[in-house]
C-alpha cells in the first residue's frame, strides 16, 4: 500500500508545484529593459560626487583616506582641487565622510560608464557640475505586489 | 579519506588507473571554469559512478587579503574586507570592527547595534537566496534559480535606503555605524518580509516539497553529528547535522541578547537538512529584522573611535551567513595592524566537502557539493 500513497503523494506535490509556478506567469518582473526603464534611486544613494568649489581648500584629506586611491588633488590657478579616476572608485565614500569642509556630496547618478577610459578621469568642474536630469518618464521602484511597479509621475 | 589523487594536468578527462584490488578507476577534474564547481577546482576520482576520493583544489581566486590589511589603515581595509563575500558583506565587516573595538576598548551605542543588527540579518536573507538560487540551477530547476534573485532584490533595495549602497555597504565603522534609519524604513521593512515570509511558502510549494528535490537530496551526502564536529565545520553545515551551535545565541553580541530568535537545526544531516536550515533560517531573520524595527531605542548612532590600533591583541567573531567569521588581530600602536588573520566560514567548511561526497553516485554531487553553501572567493580570502 506504502509506495501508492507515496507516488500518490508525488503526484500530488508535483502538481501543486506547476500550479504554483503558472500562477507566477500573470505577475509582472523584476528586470527592466535599463536605459529605456530606470529604478528609481532615492537622495542619499551613494552614485557619483558632486564637489562643491568654492567650499574645497585642497587639503587633500579625500585622497588620503580613498581606499583605492583614485584622488589626485590638481592646481587649478591658485588653488588645488581634487580629480578622480572612477575606473578605480568603489563608491565607499569614505571620501564624502572624512570631508572637513562638507566640499563632496553623493548624487544619485550611478550610470557613469564611458567608451574610453580617459573619459573616466573627472576633472575637478566635471565634478562640480550638478547631475543632468534624466527623463524620469519610465521609473521603477521595488514593489511586494510581486516585481517592479511605475512609481507615478509627479505634477508640475 | 584515504591518499589524495595523484596531481592531475587541467584537462577534463584524466588517466584510468588500476587500483590494488583491480578496480579500474577514472580521475575527473571539476572545474575551475565554474561548471558546478565554483572558483574551485574538484578532482574526482571515480569507480564506475561512485565517488570513492576527492581532492578539493582552492586558490583560484587567492587575493592576499591578509597581506593588503597590514598595509592599510584600518579604514582604509574595510571596503577589501567586504570583497571575499560581498553577498555577506555586513557580517564580515561586522568581525573586523569588533575585533578592533576590542582593542580600541571603544564602546558602541545601543541604536548602533540594533542598526548593525539589522544589516546584518538583511544580508544573511540575501546570502541565502543566492546560495539558493545557484542550488536552483545546479539541480536544473530554473523557477528557482529566477525567484530567489528576483526576490532578493526586495533586500536590497532596502539596504540601499538604509546605506546609500546596494551591495557592499562599508556600513560599519569602528565606533558605531555611518547613518541613520531613513523615514518611513520600519514600514516599509514590516512590509517586504510579509510578504517574503509569504514568498517562502512558494518556495517550499515549488521546490522544497516537490519530489523532484526531496528525490535527489534526501539521504544524499550525509555528515554525522560526530563527523561535522571532528572536521570543524561551522554555520548551517554544523547546524544541518543536529549541532545547536549558533554565536549568536552562545555569545551574544550586538543587539541578539535582546532579541527573541530560534537557532534552527536539524538531524539527519544529508543535502536536504541543510537546503531546510538554509529556509529556517530565512524565516528567523525576517522575525528578527521586524522586532529590531519595533523596538530600536534612540540616542546616538556612532561614538567617536581613534584611526590607531593600540598595542593590543583582539579576537572577535561573528555568525555570519556561512558560519563563524572571526579575525585575530595584533596591534603596534600605528594605524595599520601587526598582523591580522583572517578565517571565514566556507575555509572551515573546505573540510566536510570529501566526507559529504564521498561514496555518492556522480550524478549526486551538485546536490550534496552545494548545500555545504562553500563560497570559494571567501574560502580563498
Ligand atoms: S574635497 Fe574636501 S577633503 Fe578633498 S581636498 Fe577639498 S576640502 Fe579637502
Ligand atoms: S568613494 Fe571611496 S573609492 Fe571612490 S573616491 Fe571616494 S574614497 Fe575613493
Amino acid at each position: 500500500m506504502a509506495p501508492i500513497i507515496g507516488k500518490a503523494k508525488a503526484a500530488v506535490d508535483i502538481s501543486i508545484a506547476y500550479l504554483t509556478g503558472i500562477r507566477h506567469l500573470f505577475h509582472r518582473p523584476y528586470t527592466l529593459r535599463f536605459p529605456q526603464q530606470r529604478y528609481a534611486v532615492e537622495k542619499g544613494y551613494r552614485g557619483r560626487h558632486l564637489l562643491h568649489l568654492d567650499r574645497c581648500t585642497g587639503c587633500g584629506i579625500c585622497a588620503w583616506i580613498c581606499p583605492e586611491k583614485c584622488i589626485t588633488i590638481v592646481p587649478r590657478g591658485q588653488r588645488w582641487y581634487p580629480q578622480y579616476f572612477y575606473g578605480r572608485c568603489c563608491f565607499c565614500h569614505f571620501c564624502t565622510d572624512y570631508c572637513p569642509e562638507f566640499a563632496l556630496e553623493e548624487t544619485v547618478e550611478y550610470d557613469i560608464a564611458e567608451y574610453t577610459r580617459d573619459r573616466l578621469v573627472w576633472s575637478p568642474e566635471r565634478l562640480s557640475k550638478p547631475p543632468v536630469k534624466k527623463d524620469d518618464k519610465y521609473v521603477f521602484s521595488v514593489d511586494t505586489i510581486g516585481g517592479a511597479s511605475q512609481v507615478p509621475q509627479k505634477e508640475e | 579519506m584515504s591518499a589524495p589523487p595523484k596531481p592531475v594536468p587541467l584537462t577534463t578527462v584524466e588517466s584510468t588507473e588500476t587500483s590494488e584490488s583491480g578496480a579500474q578507476t577514472l580521475t575527473l577534474s571539476v572545474g575551475p571554469q565554474h561548471s558546478g564547481s565554483g572558483h574551485m577546482r574538484l578532482i574526482v576520482e571515480v569507480d564506475g559512478d561512485i565517488i570513492v576520493n576527492v581532492a578539493p583544489d582552492p586558490g583560484y581566486v587567492h587575493r592576499g587579503i591578509e597581506k593588503i590589511i597590514e598595509l592599510r589603515n584600518i579604514i582604509k581595509s574595510i571596503p577589501v574586507i567586504e570583497r571575499p563575500s560581498i553577498i555577506d558583506a555586513s557580517n564580515l565587516n561586522h568581525a573586523w570592527v569588533r575585533s578592533i573595538e576590542e582593542i580600541q576598548g571603544v564602546e558602541v551605542p545601543r541604536r548602533g547595534q540594533y542598526l548593525r543588527t539589522l544589516l546584518n540579518e538583511m544580508n544573511r536573507i540575501m546570502s541565502h537566496l543566492y546560495w539558493l538560487s545557484i542550488y536552483g540551477v545546479f539541480l536544473g530547476h530554473t523557477t528557482m534559480f529566477m525567484w530567489p534573485l528576483g526576490d532578493r532584490e526586495l533586500f536590497i533595495d532596502l539596504a540601499e535606503k538604509l546605506t546609500g549602497a546596494r551591495i557592499t555597504y562599508s556600513y560599519l565603522v569602528p565606533g558605531g555605524v555611518r547613518r541613520d534609519l531613513p523615514p518611513g524604513f520600519a514600514e516599509e521593512a514590516v512590509k517586504r518580509t510579509e510578504y517574503f515570509e509569504k514568498r517562502l511558502k512558494e518556495y517550499d510549494r515549488i521546490f522544497f516539497n516537490n519530489p523532484l528535490f526531496t528525490s535527489r537530496a534526501k539521504g544524499i551526502g550525509v555528515l554525522s553529528k560526530e563527523k561535522a564536529i571532528e572536521l570543524g565545520c561551522t554555520g548551517p553545515t554544523l547546524r544541518g547535522s543536529g549541532v545547536d551551535a549558533d554565536l549568536r545565541k552562545d555569545e551574544p553580541y550586538a543587539a541578539y541578547p535582546e532579541l527573541d530568535f530560534e537557532v534552527s537545526t536539524r538531524p539527519d544531516g544529508d543535502s536536504f537538512s541543510r537546503a531546510m536550515v538554509h529556509m529556517d533560517e530565512m524565516r528567523e531573520s525576517c522575525k528578527i529584522i521586524r522586532q529590531i524595527v519595533k523596538k530600536i531605542p534612540s540616542g546616538p548612532i556612532r561614538r567617536k573611535a581613534p584611526i590607531v590600533l593600540p598595542r593590543g591583541v583582539a579576537y572577535g567573531r561573528v555568525e555570519s551567513a556561512r558560519g563563524e567569521c572571526s579575525f585575530y588581530l595584533i596591534g603596534e600602536g600605528g594605524d595599520k595592524p601587526y598582523r591580522a588573520r583572517y578565517i571565514t566560514g566556507s575555509y572551515r567548511n573546505m573540510a566536510a566537502i570529501p566526507a559529504v561526497l564521498l561514496g555518492n553516485r556522480l550524478a549526486d554531487m551538485p546536490t550534496a557539493w552545494w548545500s555545504i553553501d562553500y563560497w570559494p572567493v571567501e574560502a580563498d580570502r
